[in-house]
């Protein structure tokens, strides 16, 4: 059984990759230093040049996708979290509380079925200043059985 | 153009597979695949099969996820190496992998 996850990757999403691989390893150059010559140390390195590479081309591209080849996801994928995950993916949030007051949730109950999302990478939460910023990282959720 | 396709493949809670290729057109031109185990907060790549610059090879790591040996592999398919994943698990850290 399987279970896929897609993200469509906006281009907001580029900006969030570039920020976050620029965080890692300062600068493209920087890292095209440490892929070729201390690749042997860090698995990381390669897979960020790779895609560094391809964010800064004008007609580069990334598709993300997650699938769960495990059926323990559905612990996690209990009706009031999918309802969640759908909320978030059609609407942006500025934190949990915010999140709670539109969904008219209790704050921890919410809390606590955004951490079992993030778990899985369903979900990301982050920090922005006090808060934290719930993010989906799903557009659509697709089950199928292979033969 | 290059597009990269991102995948990461959940086989247990604290087991996933992430995978990244390169494609320029139809041609792939860079793959990775990873085996990672969570350890606390962090994911440890355990075994890693890729052809950085050209040579198809296999990685495997030990508990700190610090590279402790690489053999020469044969180009597989995501497909393949998951279902190597997901029959010997922890247990291809032991294996002879140069003979899967």
């Amino acid at each position: 059984m399987r279970v896929e996850v897609s993200r469509e990757v906006a281009k907001a999403d580029v900006a969030r990759e570039t920020a976050l691989l620029e965080a890692r390893h300062t600068s493209f150059e920087s890292l095209r230093q440490r892929a070729f010559v201390e690749r042997c140390s860090d698995p990381v390195a390669a897979d960020d040049y790779v895609l560094w590479r391809a964010l800064r081309e004008a007609d580069g591209g990334l598709e993300d996708r997650t699938v769960f080849d495990t059926p323990d996801v559905f612990r996690t994928l209990t009706p009031r979290r999918v309802e969640l995950l759908e909320f978030l993916h059609g609407n942006e949030v500025a934190s949990i509380k915010d999140l709670a007051a539109r969904l008219r949730r209790d704050y921890k109950n919410t809390y606590d079925d955004l951490v079992a999302l993030e778990a899985w990478g369903l979900v990301s939460l982050v920090r922005e200043g006090k808060n934290q910023r719930p993010i989906a990282k799903v557009t659509s959720l697709r089950v199928s059985w292979e033969k | 153009m290059q597009r990269v396709v991102r995948h990461r493949i959940w086989v247990r809670r604290d087991e996933v597979l992430d995978a990244v290729e390169s494609f320029e057109g139809t041609r792939r031109t860079f793959y990775s695949y990873t085996y990672r185990t969570q350890r606390k907060d962090a994911w440890i790549p355990t075994v890693r099969w890729d052809n950085w610059e050209g040579q198809d090879h296999v990685d495997r790591y030990d508990e700190q996820g610090l590279l402790r040996d690489r053999t020469t592999w044969r180009e597989r398919t995501l497909p393949d190496v998951l279902k190597l994943v997901k029959t010997f698990r922890r247990n291809l850290l032991t294996m002879d992998l140069a003979e899967l």
